[in-house]
């Protein structure tokens, strides 16, 4: 291990860790201003994070082990993830070996298994209700996660998302059919996966509940930890998108490099974002059973990237 | 003839009071078998307004039937109350319906005294009536594309609200109508037209995905049914074209009708009326006015056309003071109407029906004695 | 020569403790469970001198243990004592077998037993004769098979066979005992397995259908490669691993989904078996070989501890059932179920991960056409493994998570959960290969790499997940600093109402999702789906009507005639084994 592999992954892990709340706070600000307000800092969600650190934590009655402990674990599952995926700086850095795209993918659902479990814990009706939807689309979210990732690894033949964003850094890599739907679908994944529109979104209804209400009991630190996570997990898959699918390119190398790269890669965030806000303030959202056939599509689209790399192979 | 509803121990119909209870047909009530279990919404959720809750009977997701429970009673007494006084509370029993309420109680004070109010009194009236529906219909409009998460036109909508709102001040001195009416008294001054767009609310109907979550939900189509929910299943019931106290028919009052009976039609009444509402508007004049109301005995029965539906209030009076006061509120019925047409859809349907009927708890709930 | 004589003998006192568990179960069940679980131990104990089979003889192994040990701290009943015993001596001898005779001796034995074991349990024989009824079709194929293999080489011996035949007819002969597709529809895993006892129920869904796991392997290594076959298995390994865990998730039935789920399990492990025989390549043959015997071991193993875990639950719908949770149990499930969906750092995260591996590099490997079958395969195991997740999850929450708390008990279960991630650091030793990165900060053999002729795919480091992640936890716990905890009832609008919330409501929603495929009806589902599947349950209904009328008519449907049948074939399991 050289001093320079040392510090290109602190700044990568602290790049991820310090800089996915903003991300969030943007989109926040712009969403209000396209809607007529005037809308929240860029920096509240560190301002929720900082209020929430500092509030009590309400355990629900029948809750205990899993339900306190969980955050912490589903934090540094993601945290675990930015050490594997080339989410700021273009080569591996250290621990990246650790899993490849799929293992990645599984521990991706690992942190929605726990959070999933946490949750259930509190025995309470709102919560079961949104598990519930939560696991009804996991067979399809999964599948498409896998498929995407897998649409990668096949065009390039390999499972190793560095290599993979090398690969397709070249024009005409990127603009091989195959690489182009895969694009589109993990896009639509990346919307369900972070709980936007048309998919979801956060109100006051509790009917329309999906993810939120995983954390609806949640209070204080686990609820910090857990919404910082989510902010993590939405910079995580959001990044990948834009290294490995959309913007391959522009990313420097070096110890300097890393940290240029986190500039770079705020410009390429605002492409993502631009285009979210376009999708979200001009869409309403679906009808619950409706979210089926969107990751349907995202699925078939990602599964026609796959035949076509295979026929295309053979 | 139509069942508008119950009023005191009687039945009011389109053709007058009629005696019992209304006669409803009973409606089919969902079995829970294996697995089903009970669903608590409310009565302090987020996505209700009032405190209101509903106990679902569910296989999980699906709706199979659907029970109100009560957490806002109110008791008013009135009994032996001066008219004044009474007046001030009919004022406050659901303000968003401020209008209407005051409006339905002093028409029934009048037809109790025998007396008609001048010209200018009824056209304020019309205008305040129109003015309080073309904000509930926003309002209505803006709670579903809330629900939707349909965020631009949810501001948008909001802005409106607060746009009529404004100039219902600038008209009657209170944003909803407090003090604007007394007995004998209409004291709006001069009418503030409210700038809406009505074209850029039309747009609304070019979402698909927001169309979608509407069309085909709640369809409720009982013959009983009152207001833009009768509107909406096809039945042209409307009190401004039943009652002879306000002239409607003079201002070139249009019914707007759909045919499907669901969310979405109920969507596309309120937002022809508030077109509707507003070329009324164009045509009235408001001024205040004062007439006497003579101290007699007597009993009478108001009804407007409310936001929501038929209001009627029946009082009896004695010696300026209330002997009897009975209150057919329209949210009364659209409960009825709305747990009728829950069955068969799924819980994220709920919010979109629950806000299409207009419902207002605090004057279902409400008992005057 | 001196280890293998003392591998003969450890043989035969393996299976002479075994029957002296069944003998000792006329006098004492409790005797008999300990001495079946010594037994079992003793078993281990030559699978880990064994060469090629050793990761189905420690397997098995272990499930008999487990479940054995379990039966010893519950079982009290003297049948179900013998009939359990029976039921283990007949898998030790389908897996110790040397020829095709011994091999389906073996195997009645086993049916026989488990047969009268669900009969007696139910005093029902229903379910039972289902059991039977597929019991029956799998031995006239198995042995339809064998005669093939007979013909060709003359002896009952296992010897190397040319003809690809007796492979096609074995393997589903074994399908159809792993309750595979198209069996699947009639359910007759489900019931059977759901009408067992706990420890039997995991000694039949963990031991039995790995019996038949061997089968295939074990014909495969001596037929030649047919790469038809191999395809056929991925596609119907995957469809069952998509309708298994489909049908796991809707099922209320506690021990049926678990059923459900195995064959999901057995789906899994087909469609590695299909791989190994699809891939020319060696190098991805050596990978498949690995995600398969991973497989063996996370399905087995995670499935016994699930089914014991239904021993401490009162009642049998998963809507209705009363229970405590222990620290134990909810921990236990917990890992139990993680590994079951599939999830890294335990060993069936490894065995989701490999077997996909091994599909994708399959549809890279594999030129042509025939490439798309591993890749379809790959999306339907993956659409699978998010129906099992939800399936666990509800599993777990209803028979611990929102129960409330109890007594500590379930340790056992425990056990079995915590090997989940060991087994996932054990797995390194099936790997054909290991490597490192130590500019990466990997050392040496912590990475179990993936990879094909044509280069290196991927690779994932079960060790490094299992150190980090509890590193990087205490480094948040520790940075977060000290939580004050309240304890709340939790919210319900302010009702203060409890979770009404059933399990049957929590599946409900892929129920009516799902509508074509599942034929929902009104808070029901029919599981079977479409005009085709309707068309293959006749047929079946049609065997099952046939074979109940039989059994009446020659059996009388009578336990004891039962008991004279089973003893015979026991007298002929003892001539054949020690002749």
């Amino acid at each position: 291990m050289s001093w320079d592999v040392i510090s290109e992954t602190i700044t990568q892990v602290l790049g991820v860790l310090l800089l996915s709340p903003l991300y969030a706070g943007i989109l926040d600000r712009l969403k209000a201003v396209v809607e007529g307000r005037r809308g929240p800092s860029v920096l509240q969600p560190y301002y929720d994070l900082v209020k929430l650190s500092r509030k009590e934590t309400l355990l629900p009655r029948n809750a205990g082990n899993i339900f306190l402990n969980g955050p912490y674990l589903v934090f540094s599952i993601y945290l675990l993830i930015s050490f594997v995926i080339p989410v700021v700086y273009p080569r591996p850095v250290i621990f990246t070996p650790t899993v490849d795209f799929l293992g990645g993918a599984l521990l991706f659902s690992l942190a929605g298994f726990i959070k999933v479990y946490e949750a259930m814990e509190s025995s309470s009706n709102l919560v079961t209700l949104g598990v519930s939807r939560a696991l009804s689309f996991s067979y399809l979210g999964e599948a498409t996660l896998l498929t995407v990732f897998i649409a990668v690894a096949l065009i390039t033949g390999t499972n190793n998302p560095y290599v993979t964003m090398q690969y397709v850094q070249s024009l005409g890599h990127y603009l091989f059919l195959p690489h182009v739907s895969a694009t589109v679908a993990f896009y639509m994944l990346w919307l369900f996966e972070t709980g936007r529109l048309p998919l979801e979104s956060s109100g006051m209804s509790e009917m329309g509940m999906i993810d939120d209400s995983l954390v609806y009991e949640y209070s204080g630190k686990g609820l910090m930890l857990l919404r910082w996570g989510s902010y993590i997990k939405s910079y995580l898959l959001g990044s990948v998108f834009l290294n490995v699918f959309l913007l391959p390119w522009g990313l420097l190398t070096g110890p300097l490099g890393a940290i240029l790269d986190l500039g770079v890669m705020f410009l390429k965030w605002m492409v993502l974002i631009l285009v979210t806000l376009v999708v979200e303030t001009s869409l309403a959202k679906f009808r619950l059973f409706k979210v089926q056939d969107f990751l349907a599509v995202a699925l078939v689209l990602s599964l026609i990237s796959l035949i076509l790399t295979v026929i295309g192979n053979g | 003839m139509r069942i508008i509803g119950d009023l005191g121990s009687h039945c009011l119909t389109s053709e007058g009071l009629v005696e019992g209870p209304c006669k409803y047909s009973h409606p089919t009530i969902g079995e829970g078998g294996y697995g089903s279990f009970s669903f608590l919404y409310g009565p302090s959720a987020g996505g209700l307004l009032e405190s209101v809750a509903f106990d679902i009977l569910t296989y999980g997701e699906s709706i199979e039937d659907v029970r109100a429970l009560s957490y806002k009673t109110r008791h008013i007494k009135v009994g032996g109350l001066p008219l004044r006084d009474v007046l001030f509370k009919v004022e406050r029993i659901n303000v968003p319906f401020a209008a209407s309420h005051t409006i339905a109680f002093l028409t029934a004070v009048e037809n109790a005294l025998g007396v008609s109010p001048p010209e200018e009194v009824v056209e304020s009236r019309i205008a305040q009536l129109e003015l309080e529906r073309i904000r509930n219909n926003l309002l209505v409009i803006q709670r579903l594309a809330e629900a939707a998460s349909f965020l631009v036109p949810t501001y948008r909508l909001l802005y409106y609200v607060e746009e009529v709102n404004r100039a219902i001040s600038r008209s009657c001195g209170h944003r909803y109508f407090l003090g604007a009416n007394y007995l004998g008294e209409s004291r709006c001054q001069g009418l503030h037209l409210p700038r809406i767009d009505v074209e850029e609310l039309r747009d609304l109907l070019s979402n698909r995905i927001f169309i979608d979550r509407l069309q085909g939900n709640g369809v409720v189509k009982e013959d009983w049914a009152i207001g833009p929910a009768a509107r909406a299943a096809g039945f042209s019931y409307d009190a401004r074209l039943e009652v002879p106290e306000l002239k409607y028919r003079d201002h070139g009052f249009k019914i707007v009708t759909e045919s499907k009976g669901d969310a979405f039609s109920r969507m596309l009444v309120r937002l022809e009326e508030i077109e509707v509402s507003l070329k009324i508007l164009e045509g009235v004049e408001v001024k205040p006015r004062r007439f006497e109301l003579p101290l007699r005995e007597g009993r009478g029965i108001g009804r407007v056309e409310s936001p929501s539906g038929d209001l009627a209030y029946m009082v009896q009076v004695e010696q300026g003071s209330i002997k009897e006061l009975h209150l057919l509120p329209p949210s009364r019925i659209n409960i009825l109407l709305f747990l009728r047409s829950m069955p068969e859809n799924i819980f994220t349907d709920f919010p979109f029906n629950w806000e299409s009927f207009g419902i207002w708890i605090s004057e279902a709930e409400v008992s005057i004695s | 020569m001196y280890l293998q004589i003392d591998k003969f003998y450890l043989e035969i006192v393996t299976l002479l403790t075994m029957i002296t568990a069944l003998a000792l179960s006329l006098w004492s069940a409790r005797a008999s469970h300990v001495v079946a679980a010594i037994s079992s131990s003793l078993f281990i104990l030559y699978g880990l001198y064994s060469g090629e089979f050793r990761v189905f003889y420690v397997v098995s192994g272990l499930v008999w243990l487990f479940s054995s040990t379990f039966s010893a701290l519950h079982d009290r009943e003297r049948w179900y004592s013998l009939t359990f015993s029976g039921t283990l001596l007949g898998i030790m001898i389908t897996l110790l077998s040397q020829n095709y005779l011994e091999f389906l001796t073996g195997w009645e034995l086993m049916t026989l037993f488990a047969y009268a074991s669900i009969g007696v349990y139910r005093r029902e024989w229903r379910p039972g004769y289902t059991f039977l009824a597929f019991g029956e079709v799998s031995t006239v194929l198995l042995i339809a098979g064998f005669i093939l293999a007979y013909q060709e080489t003359g002896t009952f011996l296992f010897h190397t066979l040319t003809d690809t035949l007796p492979l096609w007819f074995t393997t589903f002969g074994f399908t159809v005992k792993m309750g595979i597709f198209p069996f699947l529809v009639v359910e007759w895993l489900p019931i059977a397995h759901g009408n067992a006892k706990p420890s039997l129920s995991s000694v039949l869904s963990a031991s039995m259908t790995l019996a038949g796991v061997y089968g295939i392997y074990k014909m495969m290594s001596l037929c030649p490669q047919t790469q038809a076959l191999g395809g056929v298995l991925i596609l119907i390994g995957a469809f069952s691993v998509l309708f298994g865990a489909l049908y796991s998730y809707v099922s209320d039935h506690m021990k049926g989904m678990l059923a459900f789920s195995t064959i999901e399990n057995n789906g899994a492990i087909l469609t590695a078996l299909g791989s190994l025989e699809l891939s020319a390549d060696p190098v991805l043959k050596a990978f498949a070989q690995f995600s398969l015997m991973v497989y063996v071991v996370a399905h087995s193993l995670a499935k016994t501890g699930l089914f014991l875990v239904t021993g401490y639950v009162h009642g049998e719908s998963m809507s209705t059932l009363s229970t405590e949770r222990s620290f134990s149990l909810e921990i236990g499930t917990t890992l139990l179920t993680a590994s079951m969906s599939g999830l890294l750092p335990t060993v069936g995260g490894v065995a989701v991960w490999s077997l996909l591996e091994t599909l994708f590099m399959e549809s890279i490997s594999v030129r042509g056409i025939l490439g798309l079958i591993p890749l379809l395969a790959g999306v339907m195991v993956g659409m699978g493994e998010g129906f099992a997740t939800g399936a666990m999850a509800r599993f777990t929450s209803f028979t611990s998570l929102v129960r409330p708390r109890g007594g500590e008990r379930g340790r056992l279960v425990l056990l079995i959960g915590v090997l989940m991630p060991v087994l996932a650091l054990l797995s390194y030793l099936l790997s054909p290969e290991m490597a490192g990165a130590a500019s990466l900060g990997m050392f040496s053999n912590s990475l179990i790499p993936s990879g094909y002729s044509g280069g290196s795919f991927g690779g994932i480091s079960p060790l490094y997940v299992l150190i980090i992640l509890p590193i990087l936890s205490l480094i948040t716990y520790l940075a977060s600093g000290r939580r004050r905890v309240r304890t709340v009832d939790p919210w319900d609008n302010g009702s203060g109402r409890r979770l009404t919330y059933t399990s049957f409501g929590m599946a409900n929603n892929i129920r009516l999702m799902l509508r074509f495929v599942l034929r929902t009806r009104k808070g029901a589902v029919e599981t079977s789906a479409d005009v085709f599947w309707r068309a293959i349950l006749q047929l079946v209904r049609g065997y099952v009507r046939f074979s109940r009328a039989f059994s009446r008519a020659y059996m009388n449907s009578s336990i004891s005639w039962y008991m004279i049948y089973m003893i015979l074939a026991f007298i002929v399991v003892i001539l054949v084994v020690f002749l």
